[in-house]
């Protein structure tokens, strides 16, 4: 097997960033776990930097750019007699195991915020609507829809000829019940609950939501990926049988029908050949969606280290939450393929501002002034090339992203001012609580390293690391905690979902004040808004409401490390894995 | 003798039902909430409520108690709350793989334990014995999830000549199923042996200074009758014990190599029961594993007496 790798370094040097990128990269030619740098450093570049010749610069790009061509030209004629030079035609058939972190609780997405369910089943249930690269929603199940000017009436036409697994055709009767039953359990639904009218069926294959008043985030809340919010059409037999109860039974439109699930062991789906696909441009859950597999089967495995082998033996295809300090490592095996999810998830500090001393905003002003979060992405995550400051809600490139939020506040890192503030505030020396689980590996370190930041300005802290079933109870408390570091999907697709868990009593932050009804009015605004320029603004005054009142500390966006064994091709990334139009070599 | 049997035989049950009872109030005074698991990070206080109802966990503990003790009698232990099966059934799906790593397991250690044990006494302070117990230190030493690791690195990733992880039952693969098995038992067996023969190694000295075992050699016997007819069977009291023992925590469930392998047994199964606070699966698992090391103890009474005709029934 041959391979060219090329990486780009990362540029420390400022004085460097006008040079070509190309002066920062390395080329290896693989052939075998044996590797050879066949091209420029930086290094070399900096040698040259301070020989004090920089008319040179142009030559040494010249040299490598001939170096780079020789070396593509070369391993072009190798692999052209090797195993390299296989198809990319995709291949039908075969079983692609995926090794799977976690087990679910249940499988029925309405019924849980659990993502780990809806990586499963949304490869079985389709939304009707689906996020594309922008994470803005478009029609799947739906053909078109119409909205009137204020956004308080939508009328959704469904695709005809669009099957469910039990060979049933989808109608609009399918997605009324559905939509019902999706208000009454579903997280997101039961946010949009309150403000629906009325739901009428309005043909064999459209129907109609009428709400009392502009309802802005509503198309974003059914399609987004994340903690199951996605509005999925099921059969109504289905929805009949089960009522609100969790269904033990799926029927979806999707690609994938459901074969068999043993609690603890493995999920089982299979291809499901009246599958009707879209057109367009695949990306994550939206587009063209082809199986080349006949089964896909999720295995659960916990231990890390197992997936990892797996992979490399190739017993398991693909494995989420690969250990990122080996990257290295399997960038070497050239058995494995890595993938680096991003944008991936956002860390968080939550702040419980219903006890002191962090109902006092200028208790909380010290906390967000006492942090230094270049310190803490190294220890916590480690390699940059897995995390980066944003200051945003958002990442970049989603189109609520708000790259001058939190000037002068996000990692404004100020041992004087953070001490000033923790003086004006009410805070007598009583311990901070800081509650997490010590299962996960990202949220026990941090909360270490928060100590010792903490302690340097004042602050006396106290780190409780439980198992999960505790956090989650002792976090419910009001006096449960003082801060809790969690971890948010970066890919929301609306700003609205922050509105349920950010605001007066949302969540667990026990906020109650001038502060969190301020909050509370923004998303009042937000959610009326339907002008995508006009929302901007009020998304923006959200953000600097953020770094104002501090209900959260935003610390960093991390990444994910995927792994797949080398057979498996066709593979897209996306912030949650998905297994179509992928195909296992032969 | 079959009066004692039955006698013991109905000491499990008020034995159980202590355990049972213990059990119950302990899961229920423990801190966690799988509730909060089950529904999410984001559920909403009103999910909760209507989950807990519907659970029936709003109820004061004295009526749980009452209404769990009514189903115990029963014979009914209760649905998972995340396998969503009764927990009588969790079990025994998680039992053959347990069974048959304990079984292989168990093999692997007798047959490397008391042999090296029985060896390591017969060459008392000799180079053999040295070895032995270098051995066995160094088997009891070694952590069971370093050295189920490095036989999964060694054999299945870097020669590939079994599987790295998972388990198909018998029924599913027949007998292609051990392949999965053969590492974790090594792993197992491995571990056990160097008890085995540690405690093989100290009943034999015992043994070997008795006045009969003298006899026997003046007699002229061989050694290997010695050793085998005489002093093993003589000290074979304490070896049985640690054997029953040692089966019975294998029965129960070796839950690191589990889930290091991925293999579906009751020690991952009460595990992860406990870990997701799944109340009704840990009242399970607990009692069955008290089922396990009553009914092992009773067999080893029992062995006794077949070993040893001084030991009475009584």
């Amino acid at each position: 097997m041959y391979a060219i790798v090329i990486r780009t370094l990362p540029q420390t040097n400022p004085h460097l960033y006008s040079y070509p990128s190309l002066l920062f990269t390395e080329v290896f030619f693989e052939r075998s776990g044996y590797w050879q740098v066949l091209s420029i450093s930086r290094k070399n570049y900096l040698r040259k930097e301070t020989d004090g010749n920089p008319s040179q610069k142009g030559g040494v790009v010249m040299k490598n750019i001939i170096k780079i061509i020789l070396i593509i030209t070369f391993t072009v004629i190798l692999c052209s007699n090797s195993s390299f030079a296989q198809t990319e035609e995709p291949q039908y058939g075969g079983s692609l195991v995926v090794a799977h972190p976690l087990t679910p609780p249940h499988l029925d997405t309405d019924k849980t915020t659990d993502s780990n369910v809806g990586v499963i089943m949304f490869h079985v249930f389709e939304g009707l609507f689906e996020v594309d690269q922008s994470y803005r929603p478009i029609p799947h199940l739906a053909e078109s829809y119409s909205q009137n000017e204020d956004g308080s009436f939508y009328e959704f036409t469904l695709r005809k000829g669009v099957s469910f697994h039990d060979g049933t055709e989808m109608t609009a009767e399918d997605a009324y019940a559905s939509f019902r039953r999706y208000l009454q359990n579903n997280g997101a639904g039961r946010n949009i609950a309150p403000y629906v009218k009325e739901i009428q069926i309005t043909g064999t294959h459209s129907f109609s939501v009428a709400f009392h008043e502009p309802y802005a985030p509503f198309l974003y809340f059914l399609a987004s990926p994340v903690a199951n919010q996605k509005f999925v059409i099921k059969p109504k037999s289905l929805i009949e049988k089960y009522g609100d109860g969790t269904m033990t039974e799926f029927i979806g439109t999707g690609p994938f029908s459901f074969v068999s699930w043993v609690s603890d062991q493995y999920i089982k789906l299979k291809r499901f050949d009246g599958y009707q696909a879209v057109t367009g441009d695949s990306f994550g859950y939206s587009g063209r969606k082809e199986v080349y597999v006949d089964e896909l089967i999720f295995r659960i495995v916990t231990e890390q280290s197992v997936r990892v082998a797996g992979v490399t033996t190739g017993e398991y295809s693909f494995a989420d939450a690969a250990p990122r300090d080996q990257l290295p490592i399997f960038q070497r095996n050239n058995r494995i393929q890595t993938y680096i999810v991003s944008p991936y998830r956002q860390a968080f500090i939550i702040v419980n501002m219903g006890n002191p001393p962090f109902d006092n905003n200028y208790a909380r002003q010290a906390l967000l002034h006492a942090l230094d979060l270049e310190e803490l992405g190294l220890i916590v995550v480690g390699d940059p090339e897995f995390w980066f400051l944003n200051p945003s809600l958002f990442p970049p490139g989603h189109i609520w992203h708000v790259p001058h939020a939190g000037a002068g506040a996000y990692n404004h890192f100020d041992i004087a001012a953070a001490n000033a503030l923790l003086s004006q505030s009410d805070y007598t020396g009583e311990p901070i609580i800081i509650l997490n689980s010590r299962e996960d590996d990202i949220e026990s370190k941090s909360a270490i390293v928060l100590k010792n930041q903490l302690e340097r300005v004042g602050f006396n802290v106290d780190v409780r690391l439980y198992d999960r079933a505790t956090v989650v109870e002792q976090r419910a408390r009001p006096d449960g905690y003082h801060l809790h570091l969690s971890q948010f999907f970066s890919p929301d697709p609306d700003p609205q979902v922050y509105g349920a868990w950010m605001g007066t009593n949302k969540w667990i932050g026990q906020w109650d004040d001038e502060h969190s009804r301020y909050m509370d009015g923004v998303f009042e605004k937000m959610l009326r808004e339907t002008d995508y320029e006009t929302r901007y603004a009020i998304v923006e005054s959200w953000h600097d409401a953020f770094y104002e009142y501090v209900p959260y500390v935003k610390l960093y966006d991390y990444k994910q490390l995927r792994i797949a064994h080398e057979r498996l091709k066709g593979y897209s990334n996306f912030a949650f894995p998905t297994f179509f139009n992928v195909w296992l070599e032969k | 003798m079959t009066a004692y049997i039955i006698r013991r035989i109905l000491l499990v049950i008020p034995i159980l039902f202590i355990v049972a009872v213990t059990t119950f109030f302990i899961t229920n005074v423990i801190p966690g909430d799988p509730v909060r698991l089950i529904l999410g990070d984001f559920a909403s206080e009103i999910q909760v409520a209507q989950l807990r109802s519907e659970l029936g966990w709003d109820k004061p503990l004295y009526v749980r108690f009452f209404l769990w003790v009514t189903r115990l009698l029963r014979g009914d232990l209760g649905q998972s709350l995340f396998l969503h099966v009764p927990v009588t059934q969790a079990i025994y799906t998680r039992m053959e793989p347990t069974i048959v790593l304990a079984i292989l397991g168990q093999t692997i250690a007798v047959l490397i334990g008391i042999p090296l044990g029985v060896l390591a006494a017969s060459n008392h302070r000799r180079i053999l014995d040295q070895i032995a117990v270098f051995l066995a230190i160094g088997g009891v030493s070694i952590p069971s999830f370093w050295l189920a690791i490095s036989l999964m690195l060694l054999f299945s990733v870097t020669l590939g000549w079994f599987p790295v992880a998972g388990y198909q039952s018998i029924g599913e693969a027949g007998f292609s199923s051990l392949r999965y098995l053969v590492l974790p038992s090594i792993s197992i067996g491995v571990m056990q042996s160097a008890l085995l023969a540690r405690i093989t190694r100290s009943a034999m000295l015992d043994v070997l200074t008795q006045d009969y075992v003298r006899t026997a050699k003046a007699k002229g016997l061989q050694r290997y009758r010695i050793l085998g007819k005489h002093a093993l069977r003589n000290a074979s009291i304490p070896i049985v014990t640690i054997l029953g023992s040692s089966f019975s925590q294998l029965l129960a469930g070796t839950w690191i190599i589990e889930t290091v392998y991925s293999i579906p047994g009751t020690g991952a199964l009460a595990i992860t029961a406990i870990m997701r606070r799944d109340y009704p699966l840990i009242q399970g698992s607990i009692i069955f594993i008290a089922l396990i090391y009553v009914l092992i103890n009773l067999v080893i009474d029992i062995s006794y007496a077949l070993l040893d005709p001084r030991v009475k029934m009584e």
